[in-house]
């Protein structure tokens, strides 16, 4: 695994990157683009 | 008068009147506004100190407090923050910094009265870090980012420390600052462990001669405040902080302070961030801590100052690093000349140049380099190579190495840095050493030169008038010359 996971934002669909350790972490990831904290089951993709 | 970013300007507006530009058009340094006059600028090789005389605030308004950039690029300006010649080279400015670090000299403390950073002073609920200025840097920053440096203090020995850190605003009284495992990270944790708050304070504008001696790599041990005197060739005036009062001292003449606390236990989602490599640094959290902002302190007219990287050469910020690899290297063996942190092309590289006294010296120097900061690749070349200067780095690599017997790759057993984006490892890095030296074991073919007796003879200007010589265009596209 590498240092870049992209997460896909479930309200404006778009797509930014964290750190793989933030899976699992039970932390709220946050979307950069519209604010959205949310956690890691509502994103509709995760890239590893 | 006490050295600050006021009387550095006032130097520049003497010495380099041309680099400094006052931009009295609105901007949103917040909506990418900055990043994007500078990247312009940028494009054109032109670093001007630009002072944003009406940027909007985080509120959305034109406030009272000015936005200060590109006071870091370009040697110049370094020269002059320093007091340097303009004819000293840039290994030469690496070796002054090792001497003023050395010669370090201890702060002194300021009643508040007395201190300009004190002129407005703004504490409990009218604490408002969105009356700054403060920027997003670059497409998918995860908010406005604050990039100066953050001073803590040890709770055993009370050195004071002083180092770089991003940190993302969260509120008008709170930033997540992301601590990479460095000196803040050992006194945030010592407070942790402890189970008490760390009083943190950060320094958002100020000479530039302080915010180098905050990039000091040195021991623990070693009070940064001390050091910053060292690069001041005076002694840093300190004043108390609201928060702490005198168990916690800032610096009197910054244009601002934000000071508070570091929350122990407490960790904040923060990023993604353009960062230093010129790349996006992950959105993360576990080094990421709340910082609770208790109070602002600045001087009336205050000027926020902030840096965009990777854009321009920082000697601001690598000159320090240099001679901090200098010191280490020297340790090792003898014969350093010089070494090269400036710049892109050096994100993780260190291009060392020396005079080699026997077979073995550059694995032994390029092993004392790796020993420090984030170091992944080690170039090291012989002394007539000039290690500032990329075609002579190339033309060093491509005539005197042969792959198989000169570069070594090491097992990833090394950390390296987060913000590394070719890591494969949460952290852990490998690392290579190219011995890029003429043997000195067996004939080496010689450089090719005119004799000097010749350069000393023909005078130029005996042969091209001075006046047809001023004419002929440089050529600017040939680069790799």
């Amino acid at each position: 695994m590498g240092q870049a996971i992209e997460i896909t934002c479930p309200k404006c669909k778009k797509v930014f990157v964290a750190n793989p350790h933030m899976l699992g972490s039970g932390m709220d990831f946050h979307c950069p683009f519209c604010d959205l904290y949310f956690p890691e089951k509502e994103s509709p993709k995760i890239r590893k | 008068m006490a050295k600050s970013l006021r009387s550095f300007l006032e130097d520049c507006r003497r010495e380099i009147p041309n680099e400094i530009v006052h931009i009295t058009k609105e901007v949103n340094p917040a909506n990418y506004d900055v990043t994007a006059v500078i990247k312009h600028l940028g494009a054109m090789k032109k670093f001007p100190i630009i002072v944003f005389e009406r940027p909007l605030n985080l509120h959305g308004r034109v406030g009272e407090i000015k936005l200060v950039m590109n006071c870091e690029i370009s040697q110049r300006k370094t020269q002059i923050a320093l007091g340097l010649p303009k004819e000293m080279n840039r290994a030469q400015m690496a070796e002054v910094c090792l001497e003023r670090e050395e010669h370090r000299i201890p702060p002194v403390v300021l009643d508040k009265r007395e201190a300009p950073v004190k002129q407005v002073v703004k504490t409990g609920k009218d604490v408002d870090i969105y009356d700054i200025p403060i920027m997003r840097h670059h497409y998918m920053d995860g908010g406005p980012y604050i990039v100066l440096s953050t001073i803590t203090k040890d709770r055993k020995s009370g050195i004071y420390n002083c180092s770089y850190h991003r940190m993302e605003v969260k509120s008008k009284n709170m930033t997540a600052l992301y601590a990479s495992p460095r000196h803040l990270w050992r006194i945030f944790r010592d407070h942790e462990e402890n189970n008490v708050e760390c009083p943190v304070a950060t320094v958002l504008g100020h000479h530039p001669a302080y915010h180098m001696g905050a990039c000091y790599s040195g021991p623990f041990e070693v009070s940064e405040y001390d050091v910053i005197g060292g690069y001041l060739q005076e002694p840093l005036r300190l004043t108390p902080s609201e928060t702490y009062g005198e168990r916690f001292l800032i610096p009197a003449d910054a244009e601002i302070v934000i000071e508070g606390a570091l929350i122990p236990g407490k960790r904040v989602v923060e990023g993604p961030f353009g960062e230093a490599p010129g790349y996006l640094g992950p959105q993360r959290y576990t080094t990421c801590v709340e910082y609770q902002v208790r109070a602002i302190n600045y001087r009336k007219g205050a000027m926020y100052q902030s840096v965009i990287t990777p854009e321009g050469d920082k000697p601001w910020m690598d000159l320090p690093r240099e001679g901090a690899y200098l010191r280490r290297i020297r340790e090792a063996v003898p014969g350093i000349k010089a070494v090269c942190k400036f710049g892109r092309h050096a994100q993780y590289n260190v291009f060392i140049s020396m005079r080699k006294m026997s077979e073995g010296d550059p694995g032994r120097a390029a092993a004392a380099a790796l020993t420090f900061d984030h170091t992944k690749n080690v170039f090291v070349f012989d002394e007539d190579i000039d290690v500032f200067n990329p075609t002579e780095i190339l033309w060093a690599l491509a005539t005197r190495v042969q792959p198989h017997h000169q570069v070594s790759i090491l097992k990833p057993l090394f950390r390296g840095n987060y913000l590394d984006p070719s890591l494969l490892d949460e952290i852990k890095t490998s690392a290579m050493i190219v011995d890029a030296t003429r043997p000195l074991d067996r004939p080496f073919s010689p450089v090719s030169k005119c004799p000097d007796d010749a350069m000393e003879r023909v005078k130029l200007e005996d042969y091209i008038p001075g006046e047809i010589l001023q004419h002929i265009p440089i050529d600017r596209t040939t680069y790799w010359c």
